[in-house]
C-alpha cells in the first residue's frame, strides 16, 4: 500500500482512505489532469476532423492519388481497389479514413492526400486522410455509453476552438481493417518475422561513464545491473575483481569509470555461459526503445560508433571489446572496420541470443542490414515465405538442425540455392573447414573473428560494396 | 405507469393534479417532457457527426465544456428528416451522469397541466410512439404526447 501511495504522490496525486469497521474501506485515488492529456494530431477526412494520438503516429507521408506529381513523390497504388503505398522498399497497407468511417463523399478528385503512418503493435499501416492540421494537447474524455460499441474511437474531446472532435483509436482501425489479422500478412511478408533487424527498435540501456559521456548498450546483452559496495572490490594480480555469486568476476572500468569517490559502484554485468564480467560505469541512466543505427563509426576501441538514441548522440558500446578485456580468450579482439554505405541484407542464424545481439550491431556498423533468427528451422521458414537475402551467415553448432545440415538443405534447392553461405564456428581448423565446404558453405570463419567475417561477406557478396 | 416526475417529491411543481411539462414540436406533433428531466434548452448548435454511430445519434456538441451526445428525435420516432436549413433546438437531459441533447424542431412554453386531462396511450397508437410515450394530454384543440426521456435514451439497451 505504501508503494502505491509513494508512486501516486510522485506523480502529484493523492490517495484517501475511509474505513468503517465491519462495512469496508473506500479508496479515493486522485491523479493529476496532466495524465489524461495526450498530444494528438488533428486530421481531416470527409469534411470531418479527427484526432489521432501522437503516440501511435510514426510519420506523415504526402502522397498523390493519381499519377506521380513529380519523380520521387509517393503514389497511392491500388491492388484491386485496395490502396497500398511503397514506403522505403516496403508495401504499407493503407486504410482510407473516409471509407472506413463511411463518411461518404470520398473526394478522389482531389489529387493529393496525406498518409499517417501508424504503428499498431508490431504492424504498420497507413491511414489516408485529406488534410493534416496541427498537433494539439487534448484532454481525453470517454465517449457516451451509448457509443461504446463503436470501437473506432477511444474517446472524444473539445478543441481550443470549442468544437467537439472524436479521437481515433488506431487499434480499433487496425482491427476493423484487418491489419494484423492476417489479410495484410502477405503485403508485409517477411517484415513481422524479422526477429531483429538492425533498423528495428531495440531496448537500449543508457549510462554514463568516462568523462560524463552518454553511452548505450543493447539491453539484451546485459545480464544484470548491480550496485556493489566499494569495499567489495578486491584486487587480483592488480586488476579489480569482485566476489559475485560465489565466483570471482573481473571488473573493467571504462576510462575514469572507477573514480573511487562514491560509496557504491554501479556495474553492468555481462554473462555468457558461466563466465561473467562487470563493467564499471558512473551512473545507469535509463532504458529506452530506439532504433540502433550507428551513424558514425568509432575512432577509438571499445565503442562501435555513435547513434542517435532518445534524441541525443550516444556512444554505442562495443561489448565484444570489453569482454575480451576481461577474458582474453572470450574471443579474439580484432580492429574495427569503418562503416560502408551499401546495405546488403544478411541473414544471421545463431542459436545464442548473446552472439546475435553482438553480431547484429557489429554487422550493422559495417554497413549491412541484418536479420537474425535463432535456429535453422526459423531460417528455412523465412525462405519458404519468400524472403530474400544477399548472404547467409550461420553458426555450425546448433540444436535441432546444425549448420552442416542447414547448408545441405539450402544447397539442395529452393530460392537460396545460390546465396553465399558463410559458416561461423569456434573450431575453424582445416578439417572442419573442408567438411563445411563439402556441406555447401562458401566460406568458413572463426566465430569471433569479426574482421574476417566482414571481409568474407564483402568478397562473397554478388553486389559489390562501395567502401 | 408512473413517470419520473410523479416520483419526485416536489409539491411546488407537481402535485397529483398537476404535471409541468416543457412542450416541444416534432414535425406537426406537439410533445412534452417533464420539466424536471430538462437541464437546458439550447438553440441551434454546431454538432460534430459521429461516424458509424446509430442513425439516431446526430453527433456530439459542446455544452459549456461538457461533451453532450445529441439524439435526433425525428430519427428516434421514425419521422422524416426535417427540411434542409431548418434550425433545430435541443433539450438537454441527464441520464446516469451523462448529458444527452434531444434534437427537436422547436421548444416552446412550459405548461402546467391538469391531471384530469391525462389519458393513457390509445391502444392503437403506432408501436414506436407507444414505446416512447407515457400518455396523452388533451389540450384545447391539440393533443400533447408525453415523452419518456429514459426510454428515448435507452439506445444501447436495444442493440
Amino acid at each position: 500500500m505504501d508503494v502505491v501511495k509513494t508512486n501516486i504522490e510522485k506523480i502529484g496525486g493523492t490517495i484517501d482512505l475511509k474505513s468503517t469497521v465491519g462495512q469496508g474501506t473506500t479508496f479515493t485515488v486522485k491523479i493529476p489532469l496532466t495524465l489524461a492529456i495526450v498530444s494528438a494530431l488533428i486530421v481531416e477526412a470527409g469534411k470531418e476532423r479527427f484526432a489521432i494520438p501522437q503516440l501511435s503516429v510514426v510519420e506523415l507521408v504526402r502522397a498523390s492519388r493519381g499519377a506521380a506529381l513529380s519523380s520521387g513523390s509517393s503514389v497511392i497504388e491500388r491492388i484491386n481497389d485496395t490502396p497500398v503505398l511503397r514506403l522505403r522498399s516496403r508495401l504499407l497497407p493503407l486504410v482510407s479514413l473516409t471509407e472506413l468511417l463511411a463518411l461518404g463523399s470520398d473526394d478522389r478528385a482531389e489529387d493529393s492526400a496525406h498518409v499517417v503512418v501508424a504503428q499498431v503493435g508490431q504492424h504498420m499501416m497507413g491511414i489516408i486522410v485529406d488534410r493534416v492540421f496541427d498537433t494539439e494537447e487534448i484532454v481525453v474524455k470517454p465517449v457516451a455509453p451509448i457509443l461504446r460499441h463503436v470501437t473506432m474511437f477511444s474517446g472524444n474531446t473539445i478543441l481550443g476552438d470549442g468544437s467537439v472532435i472524436m479521437i481515433l483509436d488506431p487499434n480499433g482501425i487496425a482491427r476493423a481493417s484487418g491489419v494484423g489479422a492476417g489479410s495484410e500478412a502477405k503485403l508485409l511478408r517477411g517484415a513481422p518475422v524479422e526477429a531483429q533487424s538492425s533498423a528495428d527498435k531495440t531496448a537500449m540501456l543508457l549510462f554514463r561513464a568516462g568523462e560524463n559521456q552518454r553511452m548505450a548498450v543493447p539491453l539484451g546483452l546485459v545480464a544484470r545491473l548491480e550496485d556493489i559496495p566499494r569495499e567489495k572490490i578486491e584486487l587480483s594480480c592488480g586488476a579489480p575483481v569482485t566476489q559475485y555469486r560465489g565466483k570471482l568476476m573481473p571488473l573493467i572500468a571504462i576510462d575514469g569509470g572507477d573514480d573511487g569517490q562514491k560509496p557504491t559502484q554501479p556495474l553492468l554485468v555481462f554473462a555468457d555461459g558461466d563466465r561473467t564480467m562487470g563493467l564499471m560505469v558512473d551512473e545507469i541512466v535509463d532504458v529506452v526503445e530506439d532504433s540502433l543505427d550507428i551513424e558514425l563509426a568509432a575512432g577509438r576501441p571499445g565503442l562501435l560508433g555513435t547513434a542517435v538514441i532518445g534524441g541525443q548522440a550516444t556512444d554505442v558500446l562495443d561489448t565484444g571489446y570489453w569482454l575480451t578485456q576481461a577474458w582474453q580468450d572470450w574471443f579474439r579482439s580484432v580492429p574495427r572496420q569503418g562503416t560502408a554505405p551499401g546495405q546488403p541484407h544478411i541473414l544471421l542464424v545463431d542459436d545464442s541470443e548473446f552472439f546475435r545481439q553482438l553480431t547484429v550491431p557489429m554487422l550493422g556498423a559495417a554497413g549491412f542490414r541484418v536479420t537474425a533468427v535463432g535456429s535453422a528451422t526459423e531460417a528455412l521458414r523465412l525462405r519458404d515465405t519468400g524472403c530474400m537475402f544477399d548472404a547467409i551467415v550461420s553458426d555450425i553448432e546448433m540444436p535441432e538442425m546444425d549448420g552442416m545440415q542447414f547448408a545441405r538443405t539450402i544447397r539442395s534447392g529452393g530460392a537460396w540455392v545460390r546465396l553465399p553461405l558463410i559458416a561461423m564456428t569456434a573450431h575453424s581448423d582445416t578439417d572442419n573447414a573442408r567438411a563445411g565446404r563439402e556441406a555447401g558453405f562458401t566460406d568458413y570463419v572463426g566465430k569471433f573473428e569479426r574482421e574476417a567475417l566482414v571481409a568474407s561477406l564483402r568478397t562473397n557478396l554478388t553486389e559489390p560494396v562501395v567502401v | 405507469m408512473t413517470t419520473n416526475i410523479l416520483e419526485r417529491p416536489d409539491p411546488a411543481l407537481t402535485t397529483e393534479e398537476n404535471q409541468v411539462l416543457v412542450t416541444l414540436t416534432l414535425g406537426e406533433q406537439l410533445c412534452g417532457v417533464p420539466v424536471l428531466a430538462v437541464r437546458d434548452v439550447l438553440g441551434e448548435q454546431t454538432i460534430t457527426r459521429i461516424p458509424l454511430a446509430p442513425p439516431e445519434i446526430a453527433g456530439s456538441l459542446n455544452l459549456r465544456g461538457r461533451i453532450v451526445t445529441a439524439i435526433d428525435l425525428r430519427q428516434r420516432l421514425r419521422l422524416p428528416p426535417p427540411p434542409p436549413g431548418q434550425p433545430r433546438m435541443s433539450v438537454v437531459a441527464d441520464q446516469g451522469g451523462e448529458l444527452y441533447a434531444l434534437l427537436v424542431d422547436q421548444v416552446s412554453e412550459v405548461l402546467s397541466l391538469d391531471a384530469s386531462t391525462f389519458e393513457r396511450n390509445p391502444p392503437t397508437l403506432e408501436k414506436t410512439w407507444a414505446a416512447f410515450s407515457t400518455g396523452i394530454f388533451r389540450l384545447d384543440g391539440r393533443l400533447l404526447v408525453v415523452l419518456d426521456v429514459a426510454k428515448l435514451l435507452a439506445l444501447s439497451g436495444e442493440e
